[in-house]
């Protein structure tokens, strides 16, 4: 019976893109070749900087003769990351599931159901997790020779074990917020506070981590006698991967049993939370709430209220404009300092502003709402589609929607970095530019792409807001492309001012807007009418 | 009000629907019944403007569906057979939201949606999550969302499915009344009785090909309309 929803499960998370359309006989192998190969190249950009970092690392503590802390500290990252990807996931996979109801008639056992989804759990997370061990593998295998066999065999062991307990902190977050979820109301805003609330204890953490990092580097062996003492499973982890097959057995036998007690607790109350209602009570009808308003802002507000009432989505697809509040406060507290700071460094003019408009654009890529907002249709779809609107004003109501979320945090971190920063006129006015027309190039592109990329079959909706390529190619297609134009310039750096890139990557891409605007309007409508 | 000109559709190799042609005229209701996958729902998703089909042509009230289906949608309502709506939305917000697509007024739609509520037994459960309501109390609430922006032409899918029998015998009542003032109905459904008794006109299709059509009389003569279906169903079956 596993094995039966495990196909299932696997099927839905890795065949959409392969699917026939209309009856029509397509090729299943071409697209799924091209999404996994998307992914590839996307997961090599990130993990290209992780590489960068890993090596950074690498040398040193080996030389030093603490290889066990360089797999201890890249661990914790891993977790970090891990967890990080799949965490704001856990709940709505495990509990929210269209398919739920339909599976619990079935003569299955309910623990049997939450094995099969606690799959797709362990896959996010292990892949979010693979960006950060993959290429922190790579970095030993290549920089650290002589190795013997259980040296070689030994690192790559740390990955399902690191998997393990990314899937178990996943799934006790994601049973916390269930079980708050159940007894009250407003569960998505909820669910968006905890995890907020998780972020920012994450990121308290992280920076510390950051500060601690820098300092073992340059004493490794005074911070291996406090991560022995005060981080004793990795240790023991960093030891196993360094060789030792005993401690790595007795890491993986102490997630295997953190993993039992962990869907012990979940099979418990697994058909409880699953088949809640969600504590909401009936009220009293009120016609005198009934205003008219036009057709443009009734579908807006249908947006937004399809936004706000997912925390899956909303985490998602619409974090960005927290960090870029958090980054403006930070910006503007200490920004006099950074300021200073920047004054020291011996850069040449233009690069600060040049790393300004990379912040941007890298916190922008995190918001990508319109990314999976045709796929949420699902089988609403004919909804819109039946409608007496053309399908470009419901595409519209959708580019609202993320242009409402995304604009004026994006404004504020502007004004932030323009206070640090402080420019010329020209800069300013380009860094303006630019941040807006690469607002405008993420919202376009992520409908753009969902409307060539659609999935409309979903049982579970972090599957089109989470696991979707459109979804991935916005975010880390983003960041790629900023790593990209960062790399171009530094070629170009003797051939093209600053001032002059920035105004040339401005003017691209306002002209990649106004194009994807016209297929919009055009081949996009008509997509969506037909789909 | 619906006319359907030599319509085809194929789903890759397979014909759905095959130079179907009707023309429902203002005032009746046509009934559309055929075995599943006879091509229904392929027609009845093509006459609402939601499926792009081969050849041929379907204009609502002399409009071409395919020349201005903002237009033609404007004017019809389409009830499926299984509504999927807006699960985050609360019944009276999904009402409002309609209310906000076809332009009625406020006053107005307050009257029709406690009007049409009250008849189909949803008022008070029009402040809960459409999330929270059974497949009857959607079928419910699609048919009032139908009803509130007074289309001139109503196209259905299985309408009874899932209604209890008071909230059928008050959509029957409405579908007469709808039709009396003018309007048309053109519905699909399994349950020949009900055809029987509520049609003026009746098209029988099979394997997509329009096998019989006409008025109830024409096509089942003395027989029931049941008769009339399996005899059909069985030639060359």
């Amino acid at each position: 019976m596993l094995k039966t929803l495990l196909k299932k499960q696997l099927l839905e998370i890795f065949c959409r893109e392969a699917r026939p359309k209309n009856g029509k006989k397509a090729a299943k192998a071409k697209p799924l070749i091209a999404y996994v190969l998307i992914y590839l190249l996307v997961f090599a950009s990130v993990g290209f900087y992780m590489y960068l970092m890993a090596e950074m690392l690498c040398v040193p503590f080996v030389d030093a003769g603490f290889s066990w802390l360089y797999f201890a500290v890249m661990g914790l990252m891993a977790i970090a990351v891990g967890i990080i990807g799949s965490v704001f996931s856990t709940y709505s996979t495990l509990y929210l599931a269209k398919d739920n109801d339909m599976l619990l008639a079935m003569p299955i056992k309910p623990r049997t159901i939450l094995a099969s989804r606690l799959l797709g759990v362990f896959l996010t997370g292990f892949v979010f997790q693979l960006i950060v061990m993959g290429p922190a593998l790579a970095a030993y295998y290549v920089n650290i020779g002589g190795l013997t066999v259980l040296q070689m065999i030994m690192p790559l062991a740390c990955m399902p074990v690191l998997g393990l307990f990314v899937l178990c902190l996943s799934c006790l977050l994601g049973w916390l917020v269930a079980l708050i979820s159940t007894r009250l109301k407003g569960k998505s805003y909820i669910t968006v506070i905890l995890s907020l609330a998780f972020i920012v204890g994450y990121y308290t953490l992280y920076s510390k981590a950051y500060t601690l990092l820098s300092s073992m580097a340059a004493n490794p062996a005074l911070y291996a006698v406090k991560v022995k003492r005060y981080l004793y499973p990795l240790y023991k982890m960093g030891l196993g991967a360094a060789g030792n097959g005993v401690d790595m057995l007795i890491c993986l036998l102490c997630c295997v049993v953190f993993f039992v007690l962990i869907y012990w607790i979940l099979s418990r109350t697994f058909f409880k939370i699953a088949t809640a209602s969600g504590g909401s009570t009936a009220k009293k009808t009120k016609i005198g709430e009934v205003k008219s308003a036009s057709a443009a802002s009734a579908l807006y507000r249908k947006e937004l209220k399809r936004f706000t009432s997912s925390a899956t989505y909303m985490l998602n697809c619409g974090l960005g404009s927290v960090m870029m509040l958090v980054l403006s406060a930070v910006l503007f507290i200490k920004g006099d300092k950074l300021a200073e700071l920047l004054a020291l460094l011996p850069l040449p003019a233009g690069i600060v502003e040049l790393l300004a408009v990379a912040a941007m654009f890298m916190s922008l890529s995190m918001n990508y709402v319109t990314a999976p907002s045709v796929s949420l249709e699902g089988k609403n779809l004919w909804l819109t589609q039946v409608m007496p609107v053309p399908p470009m004003q419901v595409l519209w109501a959708k580019i609202k929607l993320h242009l409402s979320i995304t604009a004026l945090p994006a404004s504020i971190l502007t004004a932030a970095l323009l206070y640090v920063v402080r420019p010329n006129i020209g800069y300013s006015f380009l860094v303006v530019g630019a941040s807006g027309a690469y607002l405008m190039f993420i919202c376009l592109l992520g409908l753009c792409l969902n409307l060539k990329m659609p999935n409309l079959d979903w049982t579970n909706e972090a599957v089109p807001v989470k696991q979707s390529l459109p979804v991935t190619l916005c975010l880390m297609g983003g960041w790629a492309l900023t790593a990209a134009l960062g790399g171009m310039y530094w070629l170009l750096r003797d051939t093209i001012s600053p001032l002059v890139f920035l105004g040339a990557v401005a003017a691209v891409l306002i002209v990649i807007c106004l194009w994807m605007y016209v297929w919009l309007k055009n081949k996009g409508a008509a997509i969506f009418a037909n789909l | 009000m619906l006319k359907i000109d030599n319509l085809c559709k194929s789903y890759g190799a397979k014909k759905a629907v095959d130079n179907l042609s009707l023309h429902i005229k203002p005032g009746e209701i046509y009934g559309f019944i055929g075995h599943n996958g006879a091509g229904k729902t392929t027609t009845i998703k093509a006459a609402c403007g939601i499926l792009q089909f081969d050849s041929g042509d379907i204009s609502i009230d002399g409009t071409s569906i395919k020349q201005d289906p903002v237009l033609c949608k404007s004017k019809l309502a389409y009830i499926p057979d299984n509504p999927d709506l807006y699960g985050f939305m609360t019944g009276l917000q999904f009402l409002n939201f309609i209310g906000d697509i076809f332009k009625i007024s406020a006053e107005e739609r307050k009257a029709s949606i406690k009007k049409y509520a009250d008849i189909f037994g949803l008022y008070d459960n029009l402040s809960q999550l459409i999330s929270s309501y059974s497949h009857g109390m959607k079928q419910k609430l699609a048919i009032i969302s139908a009803l509130i922006h007074k289309p001139k032409l109503i196209i259905m899918d299985e309408p009874f499915v899932g209604l209890d029998p008071k909230a059928s015998h008050a959509l029957k009542q409405i579908m007469a009344q709808i039709c009396a003032e003018g309007g048309a109905i053109f519905f699909s459904t399994h349950v020949l009785e009900v055809a029987e008794k509520l049609c003026h006109k009746v098209a029988i299709i099979k394997n997509g090909v329009l096998v019989k059509s006409g008025t109830m009389e024409d096509v089942k003569g003395d027989d029931s309309l049941e008769e009339v279906f399996l005899d059909l169903e069985a030639e060359n079956a």
